[in-house]
């Protein structure tokens, strides 16, 4: 891993929560909360329509921009491991909606013999309101 | 989906256990709805080259089984407030998960109900792949 990275930020990675994408991240997981997907249902709930499922940050947060996380800290991709993640979810997000996510490399440092990297994140959707907070934790064995 | 409100829950309190088999396919299709497609996780030859015997399944699918089961518990979803998990041990196609919350503390801070919960997956041989914790907010019978 490069140390020289910790303090750089990385982004912001576009992803749009099309209603498609739930239906799909919805049936792998087998969620069956019809406030994702039942219009109806949702309109009768406070939020008044269909939310994102709060997991659905796997895909905005994490999904595609871990990549280029791994890039920048030099990672060996056969080497290196997803070991810790954490969400702190904000503000309920709608279908077709285009969210943000930055990150920023906090840490990285050696321990028992193996790299840690430490990495700290927002999602922000349209109104540029945090939708999520989160922390990754990849390890390099 | 169930609602329960905060005076009708105690420390050492479990929640409904969530039950997951693994598949080959629902690895697959997860990869499709999350769009991480590392090799270890749809190509048996990639898993099988990173000494891990094929495809094995995403953390993050552990970390969404474990969210479901907190916003199974809850009356809304964005109740969940936050969640932590740390990946212990694989999860191969074939494995039979057992998703356990058990409810850690309950506290009121600034006007709001909080609960916090420890989560475990275990597998079908009671190894555990997944830990974590999560803390969400209850509605409350009074006012």
């Amino acid at each position: 891993m490069d140390k020289d990275v910790v303090g750089k930020e990385i982004g912001p990675f576009s992803y749009v929560t099309w209603e498609r994408k739930i239906r799909q991240f919805v049936e792998a997981t087998e969620d069956k909360n019809p406030l994702y997907v039942d219009e109806e249902f949702a309109r009768r709930s406070k939020h008044k329509g269909n939310i994102v499922p709060p997991a659905m940050a796997n895909a905005y947060f994490v999904g595609m921009p871990i990549w280029s996380v791994i890039e920048v800290c030099k990672i060996d991709r056969a080497r290196g491991l997803h070991a810790e993640q954490e969400y702190e979810f904000i503000k309920p997000v709608k279908p077709c909606t285009l969210l943000s996510t930055y990150y920023k490399i906090v840490d990285i440092y050696e321990k028992k013999g193996l790299n840690f990297a430490i990495i700290e994140g927002v999602t922000k959707d349209e109104e540029g309101d945090i939708v999520v907070k989160g922390k990754i934790t990849l390890i390099e064995r | 989906m169930n609602g329960i409100y905060y005076e009708d829950i105690n420390p050492g309190d479990e929640l409904p256990i969530v039950e997951k088999t693994i598949t080959r396919n629902q690895i697959l299709d997860y990869a499709d709805a999350s769009g991480d497609y590392n090799p270890i996780h749809v190509d048996e030859a990639s898993g099988k080259k990173a000494g891990l015997g094929g495809i094995i399944a995403h953390g993050l699918l552990s970390l969404a089984f474990m969210t479901q089961l907190m916003t199974d518990w809850l009356a809304d979803p964005m109740d969940l407030k936050k969640i932590k998990v740390r990946f212990l041990s694989m999860v191969k196609p074939g494995d039979e998960l057992r998703i356990k919350g058990k409810i850690k503390d309950k506290y009121i801070k600034e006007g709001l109900n909080y609960v916090d919960c420890e989560l475990i997956s275990e597998n079908q041989n009671g190894e555990r792949a997944t830990i974590g914790q999560a803390t969400a907010t209850l509605p409350s019978k009074i006012g």
